[in-house]
């Protein structure tokens, strides 16, 4: 194949930018590891969450939920309990959480009503609220159980206590060992994570001058004219476009398992994030096509690329954590097939707080197909448009 | 074998309001060196694009050695070669991975295209630049890796638009020279050019065309006999009597005779020894005159006399 191989002589020309960014990237990512490691254990102190109740019950029940959780959290007492203020202690993280008790809890409890028999409040962008909620969830689960066993009241509470306990007895263990794991998930959700930036800035500028060189109008006479149909050429430069887009994506996978080592990379956790980065190695092949298909100058492809690698990095959770986003700015980003990359490597490694379901993973995965689907069209499109244009 | 290379019959093409080609009717012999000439803006790249499918057209038919041409008739594009006005030639590759790449695009064998490339360089003389790229050429060899782009796989039909537009004259020589090589070794050429000295030089028919409209077609000679001004004598002469300027203008074949700042100027509209005759009358009364000049008309006069402009830019 003629126009294949020239392709990649023409690429050996860009190869240069590629390479500055992917030593940029290998920066950044020494750079940011030791930061998630930092990150990861802040997470282990925050474990405990400050907390305000409201008991309206003042049960038996109520009293040992209450008791329960002021064991693993910080109960906060306050001055004032109204509303508003409630508000205020929350936005100025003087509490995560409120937990709110009706009256007529212990009696649900004992009617074996099990729906919304609590309530709360919390901070939304905060993962700790998330935890203590899980906690409090937890409690009443086995609480629940015990009581639809037909143990009496105080005999539930009891059993629960004693259970909950146990678990948590064994935390200690499996802590030291989730610990070790969780460096590496965290070291590989940033690796994964900065790599859709390199990928976008990188690919963009080192690919879509090699489609650009190809569409100059002048060369596009000559080209059109030739005994080889326009298609052939174009199914040509398609497949090397995606070759060296594959290609840099395996070079990076390659990387990523020298740096965390096969068996984590081929551990599930691990090629959840290989496939996720895959399909969306595929949507950056397209945009870089799309762009491709523009006569831009370089310096307006060089902007394109910082504006698309940047802008979509920074909307999309890669250089600042999602929920950190406003909702108004993540409305936006929804838009963006980052976005659902980012959201399932964060619902992969639990660092949004996210809970991890298998389905929500194929969920994100389906998103991107659909932007796969989605850029094609676009592609298609942009590329008639051209071919019109020429003459 | 004696079909024509290129025929094109009642070409229309417009742009929106723009007319570019009209009825447009031209018969390209093969082994011929066919000029299109016109000025600017006339339609002669548009007719080109037309004839190799590069654009569609509203109205007429085009055939390339008897075969109606299409924009899929990859059969017929393998005997055409094309040399665009502006250089077209990846930046990127050098000089001959660009021959490689542009024959490969025609002739799919490694061991033949290797030979056509090697005399595709020989042919333009760009041995010693091989490993060149274009961006260190210098305008001349451009031109020339240009050139050798669009005929390393030895077409049979081969179009120049312009390949001569801003060129130095040396460079400019030996592109012209080039062509008459490649016409020798069986190529049928179609030139185009709005620079009528050079289509005078090379070309063995022409066609001139203003506005889209093939407006005369033959060979140069057939095109200068076209027109009445055949020869031009200028005398330069002090003074001359009104009486002498009418005797001469009585002489056979003179149909104009003016005098102006000493110059005398006499038009004749064809015959021989025309100059003669002028210098022997002059002789006879006794004048004494200075330089004179006699000359025979250019296709810029042709192109005058049938468009009323000048075809000069
Ligand atoms: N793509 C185009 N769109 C609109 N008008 C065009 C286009 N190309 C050429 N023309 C017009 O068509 C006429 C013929 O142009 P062209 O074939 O390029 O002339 P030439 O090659 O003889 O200089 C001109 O009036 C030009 O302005
Ligand atoms: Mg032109």
């Amino acid at each position: 194949m003629q126009v294949y191989k020239t392709f990649f002589k023409i690429a050996k020309k860009y190869l240069s930018s590629c390479i500055i960014y992917f030593s940029i990237f290998i920066v950044l990512l020494i750079a940011m590891s030791k930061l998630g490691t930092e990150t990861t254990n802040s997470r282990f102190e925050a474990d405990t969450v400050n907390f305000a109740v409201i008991d309206n019950d003042n049960t038996t029940a109520s009293e040992a939920l209450l008791d329960y959780l002021t064991g693993k959290h910080e109960l906060v007492t306050l001055d004032d309990y109204s509303n508003e203020s409630l508000q205020d202690y929350m936005y100025y993280e003087k509490i995560e959480y409120v937990l709110i008790i009706p009256d007529g809890y212990e009696a649900n409890l004992l009617s074996g009503k099990t729906e919304n028999i609590i309530s709360h409040s919390m901070r939304t962008d905060s993962a700790k609220g998330f935890f203590f909620n899980q906690d409090v969830n937890a409690y009443l689960d086995c609480l629940k159980l015990y009581l639809g066993a037909d143990y009496s009241l105080s005999e539930a509470l009891d059993a629960t206590k004693d259970t909950i306990e146990a678990t948590a007895d064994t935390k200690p263990e499996s802590i030291t060992f989730e610990e070790k794991n969780n460096n590496i998930v965290s070291g590989m959700t940033s690796y994964f994570q900065y790599m859709a930036y390199v990928m976008m800035s990188g690919l963009i500028i080192a690919v879509s001058p090699i489609l650009i060189t190809f569409h100059k109008r002048n060369l596009q006479e000559r080209l059109a004219c030739s005994s080889t149909a326009v298609r052939t050429q174009s199914i040509g430069i398609g497949l090397g476009c995606i070759t060296y887009c594959i290609a840099a994506w395996l070079i990076l996978m390659v990387v990523a398992m020298i740096l965390y080592r096969p068996e984590n990379m081929f551990s599930e956790t691990g090629l959840m994030f290989i496939l996720n980065s895959f399909v969306y190695t595929i949507c950056i092949t397209l945009i870089t096509l799309i762009i491709g298909s523009f006569n831009l100058e370089t310096n307006a492809l060089n902007l394109i690329s910082n504006v698309f690698g940047l802008g979509t990095s920074f909307l999309c959770g890669i250089f600042v954590p999602l929920w950190y986003l406003s909702d108004k700015v993540l409305i936006f980003s929804q838009f963006l097939p980052t976005y659902w990359y980012v959201k399932n490597i964060n619902m992969i490694s639990g660092a949004s707080g996210e809970a991890f379901s298998k389905a929500t993973y194929w969920n994100y995965i389906g998103i991107e197909a659909i932007f796969i689907a989605a850029l094609f069209a676009i592609f298609l499109l942009a590329n008639t448009q051209r071919k019109k244009k020429a003459i | 074998m004696n079909e024509p290379a290129v025929k094109v019959e009642n070409l229309v093409k417009r742009y929106k309001e723009i007319l570019a080609v009209d009825h447009l009717n031209l018969e390209i012999r093969q082994g011929e060196i066919f000029g299109l000439l016109g000025p600017n803006g006339s339609g002669k790249t548009t007719t080109i694009n037309c004839i190799l499918s590069l654009l569609s057209y509203d109205m007429g038919d085009i055939s390339i050695f008897g075969k109606p041409m299409a924009p899929n008739r990859y059969d017929i594009k393998k005997d055409i070669g094309i040399i665009m006005q502006n250089v077209a030639v990846f930046d990127e590759l050098t000089v001959y991975e660009n021959i490689d790449y542009f024959c490969g695009l025609y002739i799919k064998d490694k061991k033949i295209r290797a030979q056509y490339v090697e005399d595709a360089i020989d042919f333009v003389g760009l041995n010693d630049f091989r490993k060149f790229y274009p961006k260190k050429l210098s305008g001349g060899l451009l031109r020339r890796l240009n050139i050798a782009c669009g005929i390393a796989h030895k077409p049979k039909l081969i179009i120049l638009d312009e390949p001569t537009v801003a060129v130095d004259p040396q460079s400019r020589n030996s592109i012209l020279e080039g062509i008459q090589k490649l016409n020798e070794n069986g190529a049928t050429i179609i030139y185009t050019s709005h620079y009528m000295e050079e289509v005078e030089q090379i070309c063995t028919r022409i066609a001139i065309v203003d506005k889209g409209k093939n407006l005369a077609l033959g060979t140069k000679d057939e095109l200068k006999k076209l027109i009445k001004k055949r020869e031009i004598i200028t005398i330069d002469i002090l003074d001359i009597k009104d009486s002498d300027i009418a005797a001469i203008e009585n002489l056979p074949h003179v149909y104009d005779v003016t005098f102006e700042n000493h110059q005398l100027t006499i038009l004749c509209d064809g015959g021989q020894h025309n100059l003669i005759r002028v210098l022997d009358y002059l002789q006879s009364k006794e004048y004494s005159f200075g330089h004179v000049h006699s000359e025979l008309p250019t296709l810029n006069d042709v192109f005058l006399e049938i468009t009323g402009k000048e075809l000069r830019d």
